[in-house]
Parts: structure tokens; sequence; C-alpha cells
């Protein structure tokens, strides 16, 4: 390893104590931010050969399994391909400086606006065309989201020492020796707890802003994670992905594979607020709001069609409203709501026709006159006379 | 109220809390049995429910729902909404409703709440004590903790009918020209004007139902403190056209309704403060409820026994009645007409096909072609006439064979023909002993004049179209491609902050000022001093 540049060394120790663990799972270490100067270092050691080192390759294997999972085949990725990732793997690192603790403190009370705003400038620089024109733009946006789809599941263990002079909180460090000596004299409690990192960064202004900024610059990774707490989903905002066929296709397994009774209620309440937005002014592109809505009904198709009994309705009020949706479209505006194919294909709509109807007396007549006025309002367009055949 | 340390908040997989009778759900929220809302008066309250009615249908929540009237240690009453929390995306959605209308949601089981998640603590707050002063309620907030005293229970379907109606914007006019062509209104006309009106919408063929309310007369020995309504026509009117709806609108005597739920009416250009079609199960099905403006809900102790208009119309009766002759039925002679099979060149939908076995090879041919879905819903059985193919949803891809039409269910006939005399399909499958487990085919005899021959085949004896017709096949194993990872195993990932120095803060001097400002890391409250 001596042999190689300091810089590389350097990038290497990166990649094992934070992005490989960050990726493929572990412990994700934190340090000094790495700001302007950082991240030059750390594009010189990918001009340098960076992928090619033992980290480098690791790193590369974990990310092609990742997209695997959502595409069949693909190229596998590298950072010098992409020098967007590498912009967006350094402002992961310094967005979550935002949760390290030496980030307050008296003397330089402005430091965690500075870095969400250079996170922010980062993201900007990283981000990817709204349109996704080919296999290759395809491959660069799983690509950026492999680098952010472990941050949903990075958590943070926290511990309290309460001892006779009072007590003390460790974010994701260990306390000191010192502190848990003589335990029944000065009757020392510790307490552990774990949080969540991207709830504690939404949760300040400066990390808010900055997290957001990431979403943007990897939207795929903002919709494959429907089932989070905050910040809400927006499907609307990522029409344009869900345009395209394979990235369809790979959103609609993912939310499968986590199934509709895990992921109705954050679509429900989505598309309710899509459809409140689309109702009133300013209106929202008819184009995208038409592929929102159908990539949802086929979602939900391919559950009522499946094997599987329909998910239970319970007390979830948001699922409820979710398939009292599809039911609407499916029967008023079948031209939104279904594939050409399904349409055409008698046997087919006659089946989706009953599974829908049958929804559609779970939901109630009353709600689901509601759902159809709302859709109304924000489709502009009048329920069709004749429903599916 | 008594001022604590702050709420702690909740952590991730965290399963042991102070505040009893709550549990993280699926989404670890910290969540109870019940979610209480605290208003500090009775406009909140109404705006709360003016809120909530908009947002969802309240109908799942009115049969655990609670309003009390509270009392806290200083005398100052309050209002709680308690509702049966069943998730966290049901309390979202209150929190917003609460938040709108400055009021504060908490979550708990029966006596301790603890406030509900917010962007502070995404998973929820615990309490670092309990209270243990006696209260029926106590609320856990922020900066405070509350225990009240319980004073007395409001009923949400007398909320709901106590209410007064509040004028829409534009009045009767905008509604009624937002009403739509078709659309059922209720009209209540006072008995003098009730037949002229009666008369009227007669005259002009609308289609309409009609009733007479009379008050209810007080028990003897008591005397009613409010006056009844006084005794009037219900109309029930189905498309009214809108000069005659604007005329009714104008006519003294005559109150025109909106119908908002099946048993629910409220005065056309007005509106009730709570959305009435998102709590339909507030209302008695065995019940009619009239909102009119300034006079509150009229509650109809049944539903009114409308008519047609024209029974309620005077009418001129035949001077006398003609008795009706009694007849008896005849004993029949045994008369026996047996079946035939006749063309009647009437094409139904094919639902089988008989495949001679010279068309076998066709058949195997056709089999390529059909797509899965129909593969699966046909079902062959080989008899000695042939193949017998059947879709319960139709054959109508497969060409070949005698093809075959129901003449009744279960009863198979040649297309084209149907078995004569005409007879009912219930009488004709009781007559062939029932097709209970069985298929019937009737195919016509060898000669024309020949009665037809009854086939009967067992349903079990029928087996998947794609399972009969496919070859034995060699089945060779081989290895999962290498070149297609195996699914991840989920790896926890866990943040560690490694210690810094002062000079590791060096990158951020060259940074340059940003416009925001933190709230701090770790959204708890930072340690005492050690």
């Amino acid at each position: 390893m001596s042999d190689r540049p300091r810089e590389t060394r350097w990038a290497e120790r990166l990649l094992v104590d934070f992005a490989i663990p960050l990726v493929g799972g572990g412990t994700v270490h934190v340090g000094a931010p790495l700001g302007n100067r950082g991240l030059a270092r750390l594009e010189a050691a990918v001009a340098a050969g960076l992928d090619g080192t033992e980290a480098g390759q690791r790193l590369s294997q974990l990310r092609a399994a990742i997209m695997r999972e959502h595409l069949l085949r693909c190229e596998v990725p590298t950072l010098l391909s992409d020098p967007g990732a590498v912009r967006l793997l350094a402002a992961v690192h310094d967005l979550l400086f935002l949760l390290h603790p030496q980030i307050q403190g008296p003397l330089f009370p402005g430091r965690a606006a500075r870095l969400s705003a250079h996170v922010r400038r980062l993201c900007a620089e990283a981000a990817l065309p709204a349109e996704v024109s080919g296999a290759e733009d395809l491959e660069r946006l799983l690509a950026r989201h492999t680098l952010l789809a472990g941050l949903w599941g990075l958590s943070r263990d926290d511990t309290r020492v309460t001892f006779w002079a009072g007590r003390r909180e460790f974010y994701g460090m260990q306390p000191p020796r010192r502190l848990l000596l003589w335990g029944r004299l000065r009757r020392v409690r510790q307490e552990r707890w774990r949080v969540i990192c991207h709830l504690q960064l939404l949760g300040q202004e400066a990390g808010r802003a900055a997290f957001l900024a990431l979403l943007s610059a990897s939207p795929l990774s903002d919709l494959l994670a429907p089932k989070r707490l905050d910040p809400p989903l927006d499907l609307v905002a990522h029409a344009a992905l869900l345009r395209c066929r394979e990235l369809r296709r790979a959103i609609r397994s993912e939310y499968l594979r986590l199934g509709l009774v895990e992921v109705g209620g954050a679509l429900g309440l989505s598309l309710l607020r899509l459809l409140g937005r689309a109702a009133a002014p300013p209106a929202l592109p008819a184009e995208d709001v038409h592929t929102v809505l159908g990539f949802v009904c086929e979602l939900v198709l391919c559950v009522l069609l499946g094997p599987l009994p329909p998910p239970p309705l319970g007390s979830d009020g948001a699922l409820r409203d979710l398939l009292g949706l599809v039911c609407a479209l499916c029967l008023h505006w079948p031209a939104v709501a279904l594939p050409a194919d399904v349409r055409a294909d008698r046997a087919l709509s006659a089946e989706v026709c009953l599974q829908v109807e049958a929804m559609a007396r779970l939901v109630g007549p009353d709600r689901l006159d509601e759902l159809i006025g709302l859709c109304s309002r924000a489709l502009r367009m009048e329920p069709a006379a004749v429903p599916l055949p | 109220m008594q001022r604590m340390a702050m709420l702690e908040h909740v952590a991730l997989n965290q399963t042991q809390f102070r505040l009893p009778g709550v549990a993280p759900d699926a989404r670890g929220v910290l969540v109870g049995r019940q979610g209480a809302v605290l208003l500090p008066s009775f406009d909140r309250l109404v705006a709360f429910f003016r809120l909530l009615s908009q947002e969802l249908l309240l109908d799942d929540l009115l049969p655990a729902l609670k309003i009390l009237q509270v009392r806290s240690r200083l005398g100052a009453f309050e209002h709680v909404v308690l509702l049966p929390a069943g998730s966290s995306h049901l309390l979202d959605r209150c929190a917003r409703a609460a938040a709108l209308c400055g009021a504060q949601l908490f979550t708990g089981s029966d006596r301790h709440f603890v406030k509900y998640r917010d962007r502070r603590s995404p998973l929820g707050y615990d309490v670092p004590t309990l209270l243990t002063e006696p209260a029926d309620l106590v609320f856990y907030g922020e900066t405070f903790t509350q225990g009240y005293s319980r004073e007395r229970e409001l009923s949400f379907g007398r909320l709901l009918l106590d209410l007064e109606l509040r004028p829409r914007p534009g009045g009767v006019m905008a509604e009624l020209r937002e009403l739509q062509q078709g659309e059922t209104v209720v009209l209540t006309v006072r008995q003098g004007l009730g037949p002229k009106v009666l008369g009227y919408l007669y005259r002009h063929r609308v289609r309409a139902l009609a009733a007479l309310l009379l008050p209810v007369p007080a028990p003897p020995g008591e005397r009613l403190l409010v006056a009844p309504p006084p005794p009037s026509f219900l109309v029930r009117a189905e498309d009214l056209p809108p000069r005659m709806l604007r005329l009714l609108c104008g006519l003294p005597g005559v109150v025109v309704f909106s119908l908002v739920l099946d048993q629910v009416a409220v005065q056309l250009g007005y509106r009730h403060l709570i959305r009435l079609s998102a709590c339909p199960s507030a209302f008695q099905k065995d019940r009619f409820y009239l909102f009119t403006a300034g006079s509150g809900c009229q509650v109809l102790s049944s539903p009114p026994p409308l008519l047609p208009l024209e029974s309620l119309l005077e009418t001129d009766l035949p001077p006398a009645m003609v008795p009706a002759s009694a007849v008896r039925p005849v004993a029949a002679a045994g008369l026996k007409v047996p079946l035939r099979l006749v063309h009647t060149g009437v094409r139904r939908r094919v639902k089988a096909a008989l495949v001679p076995w010279a068309r076998a090879g066709w058949l195997k041919q056709l089999v390529y072609a059909l797509p899965p879905t129909l593969l699966g819903e046909y079902q062959a059985a080989p008899l000695e006439d042939g193949i017998f193919v059947v879709s319960p949803r139709g054959l109508d891809v497969l060409p070949i064979g005698a093809l075959l039409q129901e003449a009744a269910p279960s009863v198979f006939v040649p297309v084209g023909m149907a078995l004569s005399p005409r007879v009912d399909p219930e009488v004709l499958v009781q007559h062939l002993g029932g097709t209970s487990g069985r298929y019937l085919l009737v195919l016509p005899g060898a000669e024309a004049s020949d009665s037809p021959r009854v086939l009967a085949l067992a349903h079990e004896d029928l087996d998947a179209l794609g399972r009969r017709m496919l070859a034995p096949m060699e089945v060779v194993p081989r290895p999962r491609l290498a070149e297609v990872p195996r699914p991840r195993v989920d790896r926890e990932v866990l943040l560690v902050n490694e210690p810094l120095g002062v000079a590791a803060l060096a990158p951020l001097r060259g940074m340059p000022r940003g416009t925001q400002d933190p709230q701090g890391p770790q959204g708890s409250p930072a340690g005492e001093g050690a």
C-alpha cells in the first residue's frame, strides 16, 4: 500500500470506512467534513485509479449488486465514469457531519448553515436531467441511487450516562471509560437508544434543506423508499421517471415486494395531495398527473389480479382512499387508469371490472362518490357515462 | 398545570415506554389505543370536526368516538375528542386538522396521553415520569403536564343536529346553478298549498312521491315546550326542471332541500358546518332528517310513507265496484310432449365444442396459438364422440368441431339450434335430471326424425386444456447464472461519529455562509454538566 500515492491511500480509507458500509451495510464512520479540499483530493484519487484498488472494486461490486436488483443487466458502475457520483458521495459524507456533536459549538455558530449550503451546492452540480433518454441515463440514475440507498436505513446508537453529579449524552460515540468508573459509588447508569439518521437530519432546518437537495440529485432514491415517515412522497415530481418503461417496472416491482398494505398509506396520501393540487390553480401538467395516476392504478391492479387476496382495508383510511381512487379511475376514466393493452383485451378488462367493482363495494358508495368528484376536478374531465365493459 | 422536564424522544426499535398502553406501530411510530385532541373552546371543537370531515370519512371513527367536556384544576373548561387510533396514517391526518384549528393531538390509552409525533420527534414522545395526582385524563405536552377531570360527555349526533346552517356564498341561485339535471330534491309544502303544488307537479309530469307530515300531539296532561311544525306535505322529486325549482324556491310556504344522504336533507342555499356526507352512520337509517335554516333540524321518527302524487290528489271513483268472479283450476290431462332439437338460426355465445377425433390435430395446432389465460380456462375431456372443450367464459377463438351454445346453465345444444317446446331453462334442467356436478350435451339424433341424444359428462372428467394436451418433456437442471447475483441480505447500517479535534473543522472556514440556522444535531436536550 505504501507505494501508492498518498491521496489514493487516503481515499481508499474513506471508501472502507464510509462508502462501502453505507452501500453494503456495516459501521459508517463519519470524520471531519471533506469540504472543497477533500472533494478535490477525492477527485484526484479517482483520476489516479481509485476504482482499480481493492476498496474501489469492492464498492463497484456492491453498487452493481443493488443495480441488478432493479435492472437485470447493467455495467458495473465506477466513480471515474460519473464525476457527479463523486460529488454526491462527498455531499453525503458532509451531510452526515451535520449529526456530529462537534458541529454545534459556541465559537463558530454558523457552521451547520455553511455545511448545508455546501452540500446543496454539490447536489446542484451533480443533478441529472429530468428525462431518461436512454440506457446510459438509466444506468447512471441507478448508480446514483446505489450511493444513497443505505441512507434510509442508517441509524445511530446514542448513550446517556447518568451519575451522582449529573448526566451526559453521547451521540454515535462511546462514553469515555473514566465516566463509567466506580459505577456503584458514583451511581452510574447507562441508557442506550437508537435513532434514525435521516429523521434526525430532517428535524433540523439546515439538515432538511440539504437532505432534500440530496434526494433531488438522486430521484430514484426518493421514489424507492415510499415507507419513510418523512419527507412525504411526492410522485408527481418524478413523473418523468415514471414515463420510462424500465424504471416504471422496477419501481412497481419494489412496491409490490414491500406489499400494498405497507406502501398503500403513503401512496394514498400522496395521491390525495396530488389531486388536491391538480384541482386548484395553478394546474399541474396534465401529462404528469396522468402518468402518476396510471402508475398507481397499474400497481393496485397487479395486486387485485394477482393470486393473493386483496389487502384488508382495516382502519387505514389512506389505504381505503387509495383503493377508492383506483376504483374511481378504472370505472370512469379507463383511458387514464388502464394501459392500452389491458383495454384491448376483453377478457382481462372484464376481470379488471369484476375486481374493481368488488373493491368499490368495500370502499363504500359515499366515499367513492367523493373521490370521483375529486378526480373529476383534478382531471378537469367529467366521469365517463359508460364504465368498463 | 405542572411544568416538567421535556418529553423524551422515542428511539428506533424502542420497545419499553414509561407511558402505559402505547406501542410502536408498523412504521415505528408510538401509538396508543386512542388519539386525544385537546381543544380549548367549543368553536375550535366544531372547527376540528369541520376540517376532519373534509379530510376523511368519519364513519370509521364514530363507533368509538367520544367528545368530553373536561375541567382543569384551575377550573377552566376544555373539550377533548377521543378517537380510535387505528394507525399512524390516521393520526397524521387528525394531527393536521388539529394543528389547523389551534389544537394539539395526543396519543395514549385510558388515562395518560402524550403528545403525538411531530417533525422534531418523528417516532413520537415518551414521558420521563407519570403524573400521580388524581385526574381522569392526563396530558403530557412539551411544556406542560396537565390533569383534567371529566365533566360530561357530548354526543356527536346531538352536535350535528344542534348546529345552525350557514348560508352558502351566492345563496340559492348559486346552488341551483350547481345542481345537476335530474338530481333529487325534497320539498316541504304547507298543507294549505299542498293540493295546488302537488297538482302542478302532477300536471307537468314530474316524477315525484309525496307524504303528509302531521305534528305529533303532546301526551295527555303534558305541554310541549316548542311548538310542533305545522302540518305539511313532504315531496321527493327526481327530475324537477330548473325553472320549476326557481319558482318553488321563491314561493312562500315551500322550502326546497337538497338530499345529502338518503335520509338527510339540507335546505337549498345553506350548508351544514360539518360535511354530513362524511358521517352517514351518525344518522339513523329509520329516521328522516330535515335541516332547515333558522329552525334547526326536524327529525321524522320514521321515513315518510311516500306515495305517488296521483294517490294524494282528489280523484273521481266509479259509482259501483264490480266484484271479480272466482275460478278453480281443473286437473290437466296427462300430456307428454317430446323435446326436439330445432333450427332457430339464433346464434348465441359459443361456450363449448365437440371436436371430432379426425380434427384432433387441428386442435393441437391451435393450442400453440392460445394465450395463457385461455389455456388455463379451457377445460377438455376426451369422449367417444370426440374431444369436448368447454369454457365458462366462452370459446371465442376455437373455430373447429361442432360448436355448442347453452340452452340452460350447463346444458349445451349445437349453435343455431334450440330445444322445442321452449320451456323455462329451470324446468329443462329439472326434466333432464339436474346439472349438479355435470354437463349435459343435447346432440341431434342420427336421423332428422330421431329424438336428440343427451350425453352427461361429470365435471371431474374434465381437465385444463393446457395440461391435457402437453406431451411429457425431459427436465434438465441448470446452475444459476453467475452474472445475476442473489438478492442482498439487508445488513444493518450504523453511524459512528469519530472524535475530532478543533482543526478538523478547518474545511468549514472556506465555505460561504449559509442562510439557515440549525436547530441542533440531536433534536434532544443537551446533557447537563459532568
